[in-house]
């Protein structure tokens, strides 16, 4: 992989957040292709390029994780303590996008690597704006790491 | 030619010549004067002279001899006089006094002794002492006598029976009299003593002590007595036998009680008597006795050292304790137990709380994604619906909205409640001024022109978590701007004062610690008495949600917060006239 990608990679299980989701990002005018995976198992699979995700040209490295932390099987932070386990993941940018503002979930997702916290709001309106900010500052404002790594 | 000189002494004169006289007067031998005469007259003369010496020498030793008398006579008036002297003293000895042969016929006997058998002056002669004694004595008397003959010396009592018919017991003390070439004695002599007083004070003493003795018995506990050195008993009540069952005669064996002390204890006992003694103090031992039908028998002994005439010893009164050591034991037992299902109930309803809460927290989690859904769909109905909806089908949706908040919003409580009911406390000192701008500034309701909060500062610092205590504050602030009268501006005051120690604080006695109090005043609708209580439950609300939006939780988790910092809440209202919600926290130390 060579050039940096925009593609958006979304961890969710929930099927009435995702769909959220996706209309929010539609409405936001947010381009950038969205990849959905419904959990752990799934998420370390496309970011390893392995299974089904194993054709990078149809499942490209996304310039950005939304991990949610509830997940079935793996937990969210177990997932993001794998990806900061790989050398090529470490410096990918995670955000943690989850209903659970539990102070406990909030320090250990920060100290296991991850670059940002986000609560699910609650109303759809409100979702709107966390999904323009969420581009506007991730996408647009900030300088992601380069791919390029030997 | 002799004459006496005033003294009566006898001078010799000489016939002729001078000589010299002396204040003694003593004779002296004449010397003659040689003289020249006839043969005749010188032979006539010389008779002459001869027996004018042989005059002379006579009246010498006559006089030498009167002398002699003289002198003789002189001292034997001394020796008389010496005799009355020694005379007297045996007459007015104090005690009586008797001379008297072996088979009692007295041949003197004192002022003393006479008065005591009961004779006067007259009848003081030929009295025997044989008439004194009462029958049953008179053996007793001959054998005192037959010692006194062999031995020279004895002493017995008697009782003699005077002449005025009184019983009087005596002391003889009889000697034999001693005369050098004499034979074996025929005289003895012999002291008697009154001993009447001193019977009855022994009389007196030995009841006085018998009856100290029963006192001593009576005692519920075993006075004792015993030799420092030795240790061994000399005196013990009769407790010891009703308690123990060993006879009073038993204790005083050598090493009896030792061997009666519970074995694990004799070393002990052993060791702090030895130490007191050497520090001469008291002390109190306690420790097990075997009775003598092999139970065991706790004793509280009070042992003080004492010292009687030099010697040192060992006193104490030791008490039954046995039944209230078995109580101590079952006491101690009990609360043993007792602490120990204490220990468990609080495990298993920490156990449980935890359990509650644990459900409670995911329960309020999972609530809120179906909550979510519900609101999602909501907008997006309204918004895909949009012209095509007729107004009625609008309303619903709003409804459903409202409801999907609604139900958010208690969620959202819920969760917050049980944070605050089960999160870890962690306090420390946390500055109180900008919590309160931080709230402040977070609700848009506490600023104008939505309403007017007034803090009056300085506020103190207090010992408290710091979520708590921006939770609480934050609840009770937003309620006071909430609960007023449509139309009405809320206007909010904050201020602080010292409290007043709690009652539990005195009752635990510990330093007092220093509290603050801190007043959130409204100008609301008040809260009338009734329903005081009742507001800081959980869900308990006094206006319906149409009136006044809330789940009614705020103050439960206030109250919550609150208690878990160790601290109160209040409220002082009247119906009409605005409240003043207070919450009391401890001040940090230092």
């Amino acid at each position: 992989m060579t050039l940096p990608n925009t593609t958006i990679l979304l961890v969710e299980d929930d099927e009435n957040d995702v769909l959220f989701m996706k209309t929010t990002f539609q409405e936001v005018g947010v381009k950038e292709p969205l990849a959905v995976v419904g959990n752990g198992k799934e998420a370390m699979a496309y970011l390893g390029g392995t299974g089904r995700f194993a054709d990078c040209k149809k499942h490209p490295r996304p310039a950005m994780v939304l991990l949610d932390l509830k997940l079935p099987h793996v937990m969210g932070l177990d997932v993001l303590k794998w990806i900061r386990s790989r050398p090529e993941l470490r410096s990918l940018i995670v955000i943690v996008l989850t209903s659970s503002a539990n102070p406990a979930d909030i320090n250990t997702a920060y100290e296991l690597g991850a670059n940002a916290y986000l609560v699910k709001p609650t109303s759809y309106d409100q979702l709107r704006v966390l999904t323009q900010a969420l581009r506007d500052f991730w996408l647009i404002h900030n300088h992601a790491p380069g791919a390029a790594e030997a | 030619m002799n004459h006496q000189n005033a003294t009566g002494n006898v001078i010799a004169k000489r016939p002729s010549g001078r000589r010299p006289q002396g204040e003694s007067g003593k004779a002296r031998r004449p010397r003659r004067k040689p003289k020249v005469l006839n043969a005749e007259g010188s032979q006539e003369l010389e008779l002459l002279g001869a027996y004018q010496r042989q005059m002379c020498e006579l009246e010498w030793s006559v006089s030498a001899s009167r002398q002699k008398a003289q002198k003789l006579t002189a001292q034997l008036l001394e020796w008389q006089e010496e005799q009355a002297h020694f005379r007297d003293h045996f007459e007015y000895a104090p005690l009586g006094y008797l001379v008297h042969d072996r088979s009692g016929d007295v041949s003197e006997i004192n002022r003393a002794a006479a008065s005591l058998l009961g004779l006067n002056q007259e009848s003081r002669s030929r009295v025997s002492l044989a008439q004194f004694l009462i029958p049953a004595e008179v053996r007793s008397w001959l054998q005192h006598m037959a010692r006194c003959a062999a031995k020279l010396y004895a002493s017995s009592e008697f009782t003699i029976c005077s002449r005025s018919g009184r019983q009087i017991p005596v002391q003889a003390i009889s000697s034999a009299i001693q005369r050098p070439f004499a034979r074996p004695s025929l005289s003895f002599r012999t002291v008697l003593i009154d001993v009447s007083q001193r019977r009855a004070a022994e009389a007196a003493l030995s009841e006085t002590q018998k009856e100290y003795q029963r006192l001593i018995d009576t005692v519920e506990g075993i006075v004792w007595q015993a030799d420092a050195r030795t240790l061994d008993i000399n005196f013990v009540s009769g407790y010891a036998d009703r308690l123990l069952g060993y006879r009073r005669e038993e204790w005083t064996r050598s090493g009896f009680w030792q061997g009666r002390i519970y074995v694990e204890d004799r070393e002990r006992v052993a060791n702090e008597l030895v130490r007191a003694l050497a520090k001469r103090e008291g002390l109190t031992l306690e420790y097990r006795v075997v009775t003598a039908d092999r139970r065991i028998v706790w004793l509280h002994d009070n042992v003080t050292t004492i010292e009687r005439n030099g010697q040192l010893g060992l006193l104490g009164v030791a008490v039954d304790i046995t039944e209230r050591r078995k109580m101590e034991q079952e006491l101690r037992q009990a609360h043993d137990l007792l602490e120990q299902r204490v220990i468990e109930r609080t495990a298993q309803l920490r156990e449980k709380v935890a359990e509650l809460e644990a459900f409670s927290y995911t329960l309020s989690h999972d609530m809120r994604s179906p909550i979510r859904a519900v609101q999602g769909y909501a907008e997006l109905l309204e918004r895909m619906g949009g012209e095509t909806l007729e107004p009625e089908g609008v309303d619903f949706i709003h409804r459903i909205m409202r409801a999907a908040e609604r139900l958010d919003l208690l969620v959202r409580d819920v969760l917050n409640y049980s944070r605050v009911a089960s999160a870890p406390v962690e306090l420390k000192s946390i500055p109180l001024e900008p919590v309160l701008d931080s709230i402040v500034h977070e609700y848009p309701a506490l600023s104008p022109p939505n309403a007017e909060v007034e803090v009056q500062q300085p506020l103190p610092a207090v010992y408290g978590h710091e979520a708590f205590v921006g939770q609480a504050l934050s609840n009770l602030l937003t309620n006071a701007v909430k609960f007023v009268p449509r139309g009405k501006r809320p206007h909010v005051r904050v201020w602080s004062e010292s409290a007043r120690p709690t009652d539990t604080d005195l009752l635990r006695k510990n330093e007092p610690s220093r509290w603050v109090r801190i007043w959130v005043e409204d100008n609301g609708v008040g809260i009338s008495a009734r329903d005081q209580q009742r507001i800081f439950r959980i869900f308990e609300r006094v206006y319906p949600a149409n009136k006044y939006e809330g789940t009614g939780i705020g103050l439960a988790i206030v109250q919550k917060a609150v208690e878990r910092m160790g601290g109160r809440v209040g409220v002082q209202s009247v119906p009409g006239q605005g409240s003043k919600f207070w919450i009391e926290l401890r001040q940090p130390a230092g």
